[in-house]
């Protein structure tokens, strides 16, 4: 490799440091070349989650099923909430795994900062790959689960179909929505911690606002139309549309899922970009 | 081609600085019922500035570095160096003025940044390497020489947290120095590891120099300065009080400032109470053979030294003299008074100093403040706090590792046995 040896100094980069007078700054070409941190940092993520635990990885494969169990014992059985016919333990299996990447990576992505400050203060990197990488590494419980989910439905010998081919596109718009609210409460974070305390309740207040324990046939048309305005509700929809042949294709409430999405998404990485310039000073 | 690699142009950083009654003056720290509560009433008042006063911590830095340049970067805490640096190493973006660089840029940085305790050594290098802007084929590439150069062979698989400090440091001391950027930026952290490492070190960071690079070094050691750095540049609140030049001249002028600037700071930190009859007006640390120092070293000899001026007809007795030595929160570790020693002082002429004299400074290692006080019949006649705001350093008398570790506050002499 050329660069052991001395440096050719035409061949240099050339950097300017100075005040940014730019509305929008996003520099897609340093964080392309940052991107193997980006993978090392989502890995190093997955690596200490399950270290110093008892059951290690067994973990990944309980806690949706633990889940899934109290939710079947409360909502099922004794409130019997409506499951669009299909088994409810399925149904909210099914309904946990894009919340959980939302839920988790919306999570970890808004800790991200204030739980590396020693790095923003020190070190220079894209600020937006700690997020990320936290929400990336979010994916391995998911694959996880995914298939522990496959078995599931193979064991109550379900039908599959091709809208199985689906998953990748919603998990990537799944992401889009929580890196996109996540990027706004990390960055708030570092201004006011008083976000780290409110993010719970609201993840909290959110879940019950989606179709997770229950079927969003249960809300009266009437109110359907704000219920939906929750962007997790097309992307739950679409998922139980990927593994249940019986459930109609969400078209409506995908469409405005996705599109909700990527709004949020670039209205996020526009307020982060504003804010990141200063992390360092603030935090 | 230009003939720098590093050049700043009025280079200036401003913060703000808010106040909050009762607690100081915080910087740039934001409590939301504050901040919206400011915003409030400036939209109540139609525009406007909000409560903030502001200060230069950097302002019109200009100097440009060469090939083979290691520059010292001297200064009294709060001086600007690291906010220097912390432009230079893009963490953070100047108010104004402009830097340019021909190459990579590499920071030695405090103990393990960027490592994590529960990953072995052998992870860390790899997170760490690509944290400071190395690709994986490169850590991959350097591997051996990393750990080689660390000696930490035998512990690569366990995890970081089982290592002893000093390990730990020179792990990650030889990850930064393999990035082999073109400048270099190093903050105190070779006042970590033992003596045989520290001389590697620096071996080191000259080859980086020599090999088309240029080092920017920061210390409160004016020997290790001289002794690493062939030019420095000394700040001052934030300016440039000596241009680039020679170290020797440099160290020089900066010792020399100490005892000046230490006058400015009385009137500030008298903070605006008016003086009594007794009035101090200056305050030295002095180390062996009474040189000014601007550190305190444990275990050494050291001296404080009061100059005042007295209204009263000399001579007058019974003035007593405190010096309160506190941590950083405000605890109080030591009061140093004459109260309790020699008993009140007698002072025979207008104006004067008074010394303290301890044979063997017994503080341990850490950031300490100074507070004075004069007294006379139970009358506080004048008082100045934290009138040096600085670091104790262990002065290589004991295991440097201590530095890490909790040391407490106090170095009691001791004697070990085993039966």
């Amino acid at each position: 490799m050329p660069s052991e040896t001395l440096p050719d100094p035409q061949k240099l980069r050339k950097m300017v440091i100075g005040p940014s007078g730019k509305w929008f700054d996003l520099n897609l070409k340093e964080l392309w070349e940052h991107r193997e941190l980006l993978w090392m940092l989502a890995m190093r993520e997955v690596q200490l989650r399950y270290r110093q635990t008892f059951l290690g990885v067994t973990w990944v494969i309980l806690q949706p099923l633990l889940t899934t169990v109290v939710f079947t014992l409360i909502f099922g059985q004794l409130m019997k909430a409506p499951s669009e016919n299909i088994n409810y333990s399925l149904f909210t299996f099914s309904g946990l795994l894009p919340w959980n990447i939302f839920s988790q990576s919306l999570q970890r992505s808004s800790d991200s900062l204030t739980k590396d400050l020693r790095l923003i203060t020190k070190i220079f990197f894209p600020r937006i790959i700690l997020p990320v990488s936290e929400a990336l590494s979010t994916l391995v419980d998911f694959l996880v689960s995914l298939v522990v989910l496959v078995i599931l439905l193979l064991a109550n010998r379900m039908p599959f179909s091709l809208n199985l081919l689906i998953i990748p596109v919603l998990v990537v718009f799944v992401l889009m929505l929580s890196v996109g609210v996540g990027i706004i409460f990390a960055a708030l974070n570092v201004y006011y911690r008083d976000f780290s305390y409110a993010l719970p309740f609201i993840i909290q207040v959110w879940m019950f606002a989606s179709p997770l324990a229950y079927s969003a046939k249960l809300i009266p048309a009437a109110w359907s139309w704000i219920y939906d305005l929750n962007p997790i509700v097309g992307l739950i929809n679409g998922f139980r549309w990927a593994f249940f042949t019986t459930i109609d294709f969400p078209l409506q409430s995908l469409v405005y899922s996705i599109t909700a999405s990527c709004v949020i998404f670039v209205v996020g990485l526009f307020i982060f970009n504003r804010l990141e310039r200063s992390f360092a000073d603030y935090i | 081609m230009p003939d720098f690699i590093l050049r700043t142009e009025q280079l200036s950083k401003k913060y703000r600085l808010r106040s909050n009654i009762g607690l100081g003056w915080r910087r740039n720290q934001h409590v939301l019922v504050d901040d919206v509560m400011n915003i409030a009433s400036r939209l109540r008042n139609g525009g406007g500035q909000g409560k903030y006063t502001t200060f230069w911590a950097l302002q019109d830095v200009s100097f440009e570095a060469k090939e083979g340049d290691v520059i010292g970067i001297i200064g009294r805490n709060g001086a600007g160096k690291s906010t220097l640096l912390k432009i230079l190493s893009r963490v953070t973006q100047p108010t104004a003025g402009r830097v340019t660089i021909y190459g990579r840029v590499g920071s030695l940085l405090e103990v393990g940044t960027g490592f994590h305790s529960e990953l072995t050594g052998r992870e860390n290098i790899f997170i760490s390497g690509s944290i400071i802007g190395m690709s994986r084929a490169e850590i991959k590439k350097k591997f051996d020489e990393i750990v080689a150069f660390s000696g930490v062979e035998q512990f690569l698989d366990t995890p970081v947290k089982r290592f002893s400090s000093g390990m730990e440091v020179r792990l990650a001391f030889s990850v930064a120095a393999h990035l082999h950027p073109e400048v270099l930026l190093v903050d105190e952290v070779l006042s970590v590891g033992d003596a045989a490492f520290q001389q590697k070190s620096i071996a080191k960071i000259r080859e980086v120099a020599l090999d088309g690079g240029m080092i920017l070094f920061i210390s409160h050691n004016m020997t290790t300065v001289a002794s690493l750095c062939n030019q420095a540049i000394v700040l001052e609140h934030g300016k440039v009080a000596f241009p680039l030049g020679p170290v020797s001249n440099a160290i020089d002028y900066y010792l020399s400032s100490v005892v000046s600037e230490s006058r400015y700071e009385l009137e500030e930190s008298r903070q605006g109470l008016t003086a009594g009859p007794v009035k101090i007006t200056g305050f030295t640390i002095r180390g062996e053979n009474g040189t000014v120092v601007d550190t305190l070293t444990t275990g050494a000899p050291m001296s404080f030294v009061i100059d005042y001026e007295t209204s009263y007809p000399t001579p007058v007795s019974d003035v007593d003299f405190s010096i309160l030595i506190k941590t950083l929160n405000g605890d109080l570790i030591s009061n140093l008074t004459t109260r309790s020693t020699s008993g009140s002082l007698k002072l025979n002429s207008r104006t004067g100093s008074v010394t303290c004299k301890m044979d063997k400074f017994p503080l341990a290692p850490g950031n300490i403040s100074i507070s004075l006080q004069v007294d006379r019949e139970g009358e506080v006649l004048d008082m100045a706090n934290d009138v040096f705001t600085g670091t104790v350093d262990s002065g290589g008398r004991f295991q440097k590792r201590w530095r890490t570790e909790a040391v407490g506050w106090v170095v009691i002499d001791q004697k070990w046995s085993a039966s």
